[in-house]
């Protein structure tokens, strides 16, 4: 399963597939703002815009996608059949990049964490199905971007 | 057995960083100082370069 980092020769047919998911939640968010993961920037961190749309993604799909995912799906393979040992797995990252969001604007922001939830449920399905971490990784560039864009600021 | 006994050691040190990680994640003063992102990096490395290990001790 640490293989759905997946960097090969298909990685620009990812990167589209990536921008086209990261395009439709920017579509979902214009048309739902519930689905938000961003809270009102601080001025002292603007400076950080940068680090937020790059850094963050990068790491957190990695970690999220690529090693929580596997690690879940290890454990739960145990004692549930394969089929829904990933259902679990793609589910439980999914729960835990929320809760990570929800936990970092404050337990209350329930946009944080409906956004964050439905995102991590998206991302995982995507990374396993095509076996890389790119399109997520892209995504989250784009969705985080678009985020501080519009004034808001992204915290992870 | 010493492979099973390393890959519990490396899970349990990954679940304990993963905890504290997301524990502290609402601490501004643990946020800014960036070991939010230190925390998902080295936990990622542990559990994706000893996923042999870790496979090893869970199976």
């Amino acid at each position: 399963m640490v293989e759905l980092i997946g960097i090969d020769a298909n990685w620009r047919e990812d990167a589209i597939f990536g921008l086209v998911i990261g395009v439709l939640f920017i579509v979902a968010n214009l048309l739902t703002p519930a689905i938000s993961l961003g809270v009102p920037v601080v001025l002292e961190e603007q400076s950080k815009i940068l680090i937020k749309v790059l850094d963050a993604p990068i790491l957190e799909e990695i970690f999220f996608r690529v090693a929580l995912l596997s690690l879940l799906w290890l454990i739960l393979s145990r004692f549930v059949p394969s089929n829904l040992a990933l259902l679990g797995a793609v589910l439980g990252q999914a729960v835990l990049f929320a809760v990570f969001h929800a936990n970092a604007y404050g337990l209350s922001n329930e946009a944080a964490l409906y956004g964050a939830l439905l995102f991590g449920v998206v991302a995982g399905a995507v990374t396993f199905m095509r076996k890389s971490v790119i399109s997520s990784i892209v995504a989250h560039m784009i969705f985080n971007g678009w985020i501080v864009s519009k004034g808001l600021v992204v915290l992870g | 057995m010493l492979d099973k006994s390393i890959g519990r050691v490396l899970l349990l040190v990954a679940v304990a960083l993963i905890a504290v990680t997301f524990v502290f994640v609402n601490s501004e003063s643990f946020r800014t100082a960036g070991f939010v992102y230190l925390g998902l990096a080295v936990s990622s490395v542990i559990i994706i370069l000893s996923f042999g290990y870790i496979k090893n001790a869970v199976s």
